[in-house]
């Protein structure tokens, strides 16, 4: 695959996940859950919850296997070798992503997948924080498509 | 104890990033068996005053996240606890138990 196709699959994966991630955000925000016990009490809303946060996970996913990569790639950065911390400070460089905010939305990402017995109002207060990464990731790659396209690289 | 001296400054380094002084910071779980291999990084962090459900993932959060900015992602579980307070999690009791203090702010 060309630079050029392996851009449009990133992206073509990636606004799949981000649009339904912005209904779900949009449901959400039409009537969201004001305690876990609420929250764990209606099945529409934990519905609406789960389709979210898998979404969150899916597009952090293909930015971070997918559109990071093609990103450096179409750049033409010689990133083959780099740990990602190294691919995290040049697209941060480049005016892609804040490398703060990328990796605060991992450790959010990281504990989703893990199962914690943490109390009511604290699993409760991880999930509005892992609401709001996904809403800032979804804005993030919003801008980062544009900035694509805006160079005439999409 | 199986954490590398550049491990151990992240951690305390982050520690000082995300929590207030008096905040210790211990690891607990199978990085403490010199015989095993590789598992997650296992914390405990106590604070000198409760933290609110946000706060504490707020600043959960920001520990973690700058630990990985040091080492790159790792596999970390911290768990929080307030100095001198009961705390039912058989988690906590484990870790007060065996935790080994790698970091004090």
């Amino acid at each position: 695959m060309s630079a050029t196709d392996k851009i449009k699959a990133a992206i073509w994966e990636a606004d799949r996940h981000v649009e339904t991630l912005a209904e779900a955000l949009a449901e959400w925000d039409r009537s969201p859950a004001p305690s876990w016990e609420a929250l764990e009490a209606d099945r529409g809303r934990v519905r609406i919850v789960d389709q979210l946060l898998f979404r969150f996970i899916k597009l952090q996913d293909t930015v971070g296997e997918r559109l990071i990569p093609a990103t450096l790639s179409i750049l033409r950065e010689p990133f083959d070798e780099w740990p990602m911390r190294d691919r995290l400070n040049r697209l941060e460089k480049l005016g892609y992503l804040n490398v703060e905010n990328w990796l605060d939305w991992r450790e959010v990402r990281n504990r989703l997948a893990h199962e914690y017995p943490d109390q009511p109002e604290v699993r409760f207060a991880a999930l509005i924080a892992a609401i709001d990464a996904a809403r800032s990731l979804a804005a993030m790659y919003q801008e980062w498509r544009g900035r694509l396209g805006a160079v005439g690289l999409t | 104890m199986r954490l590398q001296p550049k491990e151990v400054d992240a951690i305390a380094q982050a520690a000082r990033d995300a929590f207030a002084p008096g905040t210790a910071v211990f690891l607990f779980g199978s990085r403490l068996q010199d015989a095993a291999r590789g598992g997650d990084i296992d914390l405990l962090v106590e604070t000198p005053e409760a933290l609110s459900p946000a706060e504490l993932v707020q600043r959960r959060t920001r520990f973690v996240s700058r630990i990985y900015r040091a080492l790159d992602e790792q596999r970390i579980d911290v768990v929080i606890a307030t100095q001198g307070q009961q705390d039912s999690r058989a988690v906590v009791a484990m870790a007060k138990r065996d935790g080994l203090k790698v970091a004090q702010v």
